[in-house]
């Protein structure tokens, strides 16, 4: 009965890292002005700022891209 | 006793979401040693310039330990990975890196006061004709594949306005130094190594063309 108990939690939380870890796969990743979501969170304020200037001068010289 | 292992559960999970991939990882902000030897009395406007971005994509891993069903399975989540996270698997020198580069460059000007003040500007329209206009231009960054641990070349070019004058105009080739597949060097410690360089050799430029006479 006892071991029956561990088997039961052990495919528990096997089940919840194999779920865990499909739900992070199908999730797309995010793109913040061409940088990836993941990369963009180690920036500062003062990076990401011109980041953004810079694609919007982009954006204004290439209309149609 | 459960809570010890939810508590597990939990701080696996939230280790397993905390890992920052090696390719999204960016370089700290650089930092100039050495003293600056100009200071111009004129403002400096730092124009960024991007130009093409050569990356390269980490090889699959397979695992032939997992027998024939765990390789389908490993190669379909490692597929799905790749088309959901094409971020995590792309070393590029790109944006990100780019943008730290700059805001170091000016920095390192504004705390050694090397002009009366500098302006980081991405519209060289926005430059006024009496400041000095400094364009760093990324010409190509290119990340070499996984045989050669990732390491980044860098062709860059320095571009120094004043008034009327000639333009003064210099180009950079750096390569980050430790490119052996044996290395354990990471990935962000070959943007900071390349990086460095070129900031080192973007100084020294400019201060040829202080001395020049500008």
């Amino acid at each position: 009965m006892l071991k029956n108990n561990k088997y039961k939690k052990a495919s528990f939380a096997l089940l919840t890292i194999v779920f865990s870890l499909l739900l992070t796969a199908c999730t797309p990743e995010q793109n913040i002005r061409g940088v990836p979501a993941t990369t963009w969170q180690q920036l500062t304020p003062e990076q990401k700022q011109i980041i953004i200037e810079q694609s919007y001068q982009h954006d204004i010289e290439n209309p149609s891209t | 006793m459960k809570k010890v292992y939810y508590l597990f559960l939990c701080s696996m999970m939230l280790t397993l979401a905390a890992c920052t991939p090696p390719a999204q990882q960016v370089m700290p902000p650089l930092t100039y040693s050495n003293q600056i030897a100009f200071h111009d009395s004129q403002k400096a406007d730092l124009y960024w310039q991007t130009g093409s971005q050569v990356s390269s994509e980490a090889p699959p891993t397979q695992d032939y330990n997992d027998g024939i069903g765990g390789m389908i399975i490993n190669s379909v989540v490692n597929n799905e990975m790749r088309s959901a996270h094409p971020g995590d698997f792309t070393y590029t020198y790109g944006k990100a890196q780019q943008a730290v580069f700059m805001t170091s460059l000016k920095n390192t000007l504004v705390e050694q006061h090397a002009f009366k003040d500098v302006e980081l500007i991405t519209d060289p329209k926005a430059a006024k004709p009496q400041d000095v206009l400094i364009t760093v231009n990324f010409k190509e960054t290119r990340v070499l594949g996984h045989e050669k641990n990732y390491q980044i070349i860098l062709d860059t070019e320095l571009t120094i306005k004043n008034g009327n004058k000639p333009p003064f105009k210099r180009t950079y080739l750096v390569e980050s130094k430790d490119s052996s597949v044996f290395s354990t060097k990471s990935f962000k410690d070959q943007q900071t190594d390349v990086s460095q360089q070129l900031l080192n050799k973007v100084i020294a430029g400019m201060t040829q063309w202080y001395t020049q006479g500008h």
